[in-house]
């Protein structure tokens, strides 16, 4: 019994030298490694920045009025999906078109991935595959134009926004990002934005910003110099999007370290994700502690704000901040909120979700804040500019185009009548007595 | 005529307006509601007096007050969540940092039918219950019922209640 047990045992062991001569030629697993790691780093990451999507929806569904929540739901699926078939047609080559002027690659073509069964010698194994490259990087995009979408809400014609979201995720999105990313003049100047505080947040609260300046403020909003809440529908939908949102945010930052394969990059992806949480946590804590003091009063709304707000500041830097650096970067993203909803009141600009407080003012905040760690101010500011002037210029003229050529509001009579039932003959809540 | 209790009057006075033509006629009828006056009077005034109290108060004193009005003796009540605004006037909120005016305060209605002895006592309840002495405690009115019926029964008036 014992004999035949040593004897089995030593038939395996004089097998061994032969498997792995048969394996020799397939590369180790320490080749091949980091780039099965950096590959699922996408794919893990890519699927939560999607679910961003989800959170987009569910907020600005909750803080619309009851009558435009079909058309907000509509719109947001709508972007996403256009988004998705924009990054592919053009947008992921422009925005990556490898060696180019800097500015502007005129690299007009689609997105191809690599053959089904790619072998491991035709991989690109120091980085990722390029379909999940491409996926990720494309959950980028659709955030950015889901940020307008809410700062526009209840007003807007439904196809007018959606040929801006044709061009803003094809071109102007691509076209800016690639400055940075795509290793342009904005990435030779050290300019530095980690996961797109500027690049995705403040590039979607410009063009947000552009648009609710030519469309205007929704009727009876500003009446009399006063200015004349709409409270919004569902606070339940917009506290869950907001989680939702906050949970995306961690593929956003953590997928954006871009490497997962060494011990250094998978335990930096850890340290992101915590710092991630510690700002989103800090920028509701501030808007929570701030609204108390000022209004004697907390406004959940803008607790909600006020953790996405933490969420963008710390997306341009979350890796080198120790904890409680990141706590700071998004308390101060929070106390933004809570100062510039006001302000954009008083100005007249009729933001219905917060998008540009929270997306476009803590978005440069997060960014400028990065000069703490690199002390490269210049560069920072530089950019901070170069992408403000870019998109606002032509969101700008893109919606007064629009504006001339097709309409971009809605008549009166159907923004009062709600969106929902003038423009899409749907509402969300039908079985609803109306209050 | 002096005979005829109050109640009976009006119908006869209607009476008379819709179907009385000529005098003679509506003599005649006079003098027959007079002979009938006893039974008529029976008939007519009993159930009629019924109360309806209207009253709005806070909402949070809804509880409170159905208790109350539970133990003196209430067996029935209509309750509706309404919005309206007394000397309260509304009140401001603050909504992402704006201020705006509440102009309708939610307030809940009740609607009590009692028999006329009992409605002085159903005023005073709830008078005493929702009271917290702030503005915006509400309001009672006490209304007549010209009448009440019972839908499964057919009983009418006070024995409908």
């Amino acid at each position: 019994m014992k004999l035949t047990k040593y004897l089995s045992a030593g038939a395996a062991l004089a097998l061994l030298p032969s498997i792995a001569l048969a394996q020799e030629a397939a590369p180790g697993f320490d080749e091949i490694g980091p780039y099965l790691m950096t590959t699922l780093l996408f794919l893990v990451g890519g699927f939560l920045v999607f679910w961003m999507a989800a959170g987009f929806s569910m907020l600005e569904a909750g803080l619309v009025r009851s009558k435009n929540v079909t058309m907000q739901l509509t719109k947001n699926i709508a972007l996403f999906s256009i988004a998705s078939i924009m990054y592919w047609l053009v947008g992921f080559n422009l925005m990556y078109p490898g060696e180019f002027n800097g500015y502007i690659a005129f690299n007009f073509v689609p997105t191809v991935l690599e053959p089904v069964g790619l072998g491991a010698a035709d991989a690109s194994l120091d980085y990722a595959s390029v379909a999940s490259d491409f996926f990720f990087q494309l959950m980028f995009v659709a955030a950015t134009a889901s940020i307008v979408s809410g700062a526009l809400a209840e007003r807007i014609k439904l196809w007018p926004f959606l040929i801006f979201v044709v061009v803003l995720t094809g071109f102007m999105y691509p076209i800016s990002g690639s400055w940075q990313w795509g290793g342009g003049w904005l990435s030779e100047l050290g300019f530095s934005d980690f996961a797109g505080s500027t690049i995705v947040h403040s590039v979607g609260g410009w063009a947000a910003l552009a648009g609710a300046l030519v469309l205007g403020p929704r009727l009876g909003k500003y009446k009399d110099g006063r200015v004349h809440p709409m409270p919004g529908s569902n606070l339940a939908l917009a506290t869950l999007g907001t989680f939702i949102l906050w949970m995306g945010w961690f593929g956003f930052n953590g997928g954006s370290q871009l490497a997962a394969g060494t011990v250094g990059d998978i335990t930096d992806v850890g340290r992101i994700f915590a710092n991630t949480n510690m700002a989103a946590a800090a920028g509701s804590m501030a808007a929570l502690i701030l609204t108390q003091i000022l209004y004697k009063k907390v406004d959940l709304t803008m607790v909600l704000n006020g953790a996405l707000a933490g969420l963008v500041s710390i997306t341009a830097e979350p890796l080198a901040p120790s904890l409680f650096g990141a706590l700071l970067t998004g308390a101060v993203g929070g106390v933004i909120v809570v100062i510039t909803v006001p302000m954009l009141d008083k100005l007249k600009i009729d933001d219905v979700v917060g998008a540009i407080p929270v997306h476009l003012f803590a978005g440069i905040w997060g960014t400028l804040a990065v000069a703490f760690y690199t002390g490269n101010w210049g560069a920072q500011i530089t950019g901070i500019i170069a992408y403000g002037v870019f998109t606002f210029v032509i969101a700008y003229v893109v919606w007064t185009i629009l504006k001339g050529a097709m309409g971009i509001r809605v008549s009166e009579e159907a923004e009062i009548t709600g969106l929902d039932t003038s423009e899409l003959g749907m509402e969300a809540y039908p079985e609803f007595a109306k209050g | 005529m002096q005979k005829l209790c109050k109640c009976a009057v009006k119908p006869i006075i209607m009476h008379l307006q819709q179907s009385c033509r000529d005098v003679k006629h509506a003599l005649s009828v006079l003098v027959q509601a007079g002979a009938a006056e006893t039974r008529a009077c029976k008939r007519i005034c009993k159930g009629k007096n019924v109360k309806l109290i209207i009253a709005t108060i806070k909402p949070f004193k809804l509880e409170e007050v159905r208790e109350a009005l539970t133990t003196v003796g209430v067996r029935g009540m209509m309750v509706s969540d309404i919005k309206g605004f007394g000397s309260q006037s509304g009140h401001t909120e603050i909504y992402r940092g704006a201020e705006y005016a509440v102009n309708f305060v939610p307030k809940v209605k009740l609607e009590i039918v009692v028999q006329d002895s009992m409605a002085d006592q159903v005023v005073s309840t709830i008078a005493t219950t929702a009271k917290t002495e702030k503005i915006g405690d509400g309001k009672i009115f006490v209304l007549d019922v010209e009448s009440a019926l019972r839908v499964r029964t057919g009983e009418t008036n006070d024995d409908a209640l």
